[in-house]
This record gives structure tokens, sequence and C-alpha cells, in this order.
């Protein structure tokens, strides 16, 4: 049985955790469905925040080519 | 005053303050320096952004380490366009009133080292710490080692020269 990654906390995805956040991207740096990531629907709302706050800081790119 | 009045007025003060240290809302400021700075400048704009927070406490800090960009960030000045591709990345944790954050806001924005900033709400603790998980297994076999398989040890039989000479031959023909 798949897992939420984030499961035994609450909601704790830090946007500067760049690592962590390239598990949920696809190779065009899309956020994945919750199909694919298994995270509970409030950890895929925190996830899609941290992944917009990364690319705003130009951590992570908008898009890949 | 008596000494056991005064004693409970200190109590009392000291627990107000420290509901209000409970209370007092937590942000992170995330902040790119421009890297035309250098690495003895970067100290002097992380002083300007401590200066900027006045009397808030400072809960952590990430000193600014030298990154390149996920993409090319522009900024317009006066006359030109200025294009990054590095920086100085650094953050601050720290706790303060939510009147004196848009004063703060506005003085990194008056900043011209600061690149690019970003102002979050968080928690006090240190939500990078948390203990984590792998991604996509199995609860199988979780807290097992995966252990190689005993094999039985061989028992040595003794073998005349003659048999031995004879399945010899038959291998060889």
């Amino acid at each position: 049985m798949k897992k939420d990654f984030y499961a035994p906390q609450f909601i704790r995805i830090d946007y500067k955790d760049t690592e962590t956040i390239k598990k949920f991207l696809n190779p065009h740096g899309k956020i994945m469905p919750r199909r694919r990531t298994n995270l509970t629907a409030a950890n895929q709302r925190a996830l899609a925040e941290a992944v917009k706050r990364a690319r705003f800081m130009a951590l992570l790119p908008y898009i890949v080519r | 005053m008596s000494q056991a009045d005064k004693a409970s007025s200190q109590a009392t003060t000291a627990d107000s303050s420290a509901t209000v240290k409970n209370t007092t809302p937590v942000y992170e400021i995330g902040f790119h320096v421009v890297p035309t700075v250098g690495d003895e400048g970067v100290s002097k704009v992380v002083e300007a952004v401590r200066a900027a927070l006045g009397d808030a406490e400072i809960i952590s800090e990430g000193f600014p380490q030298k990154m390149t960009l996920a993409y090319q960030v522009e900024r317009a000045t006066q006359s030109k366009r200025e294009k990054y591709t590095e920086s100085y990345f650094g953050n601050i944790k720290f706790a303060m009133q939510r009147e004196s954050i848009t004063a703060f806001t506005e003085a990194v924005r008056a900043m011209p080292s600061v690149l690019r900033f970003l102002i979050i709400e968080t928690v006090r603790e240190d939500i990078a710490a948390a203990p984590r998980r792998s991604v996509f297994t199995s609860d199988r076999l979780e807290g097992k080692t995966i252990e190689k398989p005993i094999a039985a040890a061989e028992k040595p039989v003794e073998v005349s020269e003659a048999e031995l000479d004879k399945s010899l031959e038959a291998l060889t023909g």
C-alpha cells in the first residue's frame, strides 16, 4: 500500500527543500496529480503552494523544455 | 506592596510575556542578494535586513549561500535592465507583530542589493528537520532488512584416484 509522504506530520513542506519537492514534479517541471503523488488533499495543496513559492524564488524552473 | 504581591505580579508579567511570545506570528523571509556585492558585501546586506527587523525576535537564520538560479531573473533599474543567473540566497525566521510587517516589507523592497524576496507566515518549529519517509515504497517490508538466503554447506566427499580418472576420461572423450 502506498502512503502519504507527509502523513505523520501535519503539512510540513518547505519551499526551500527543492530536492524533496522535485520528487513530486514530472520531467517538464509540472506538479504531479494526486493519483501519482499519493498525498492527502491538504498536503497536495501545501505542495502546490511550496512549488509556486520555489518557482517565484527561482529555486525551481517554471517550465523545463 | 508585600513580597508575596511582588512575586505574584512578577509571575503574572512572566506569564503574559510568555503568552505574547507564543501568540506573536512567526514569519520567514527568503531573499536573493545580487552577486555583484561579493562575499564581503553579503554580510552588510544581511546586517541591513536584520536592522530592518528592529526589535523582532530572530528565531533562526540561514546565511546567504551562492547558488545558480533556476531561470534568469531580470530587474529594471533607472535606465537599464539587469539580468542575473546567480545570487546569494539566505533566509531569516523571526517573530514580529502583524502590524510591523508592512513597514518591514517596504524597507526590504527599498534595498537595491536585494534582488528578490519572499515573506511567508510559518511556524516556530524547524519544518525542514521533520523525519522523512521514502516516497513510493511498500510497507510490506518496512523495518526489515532483506537478508541473503543461507545456502546449505556442501559436505566433502572422498573420491578415489581411479574414479576421478574415469570421470575425466568420460568428459574429455
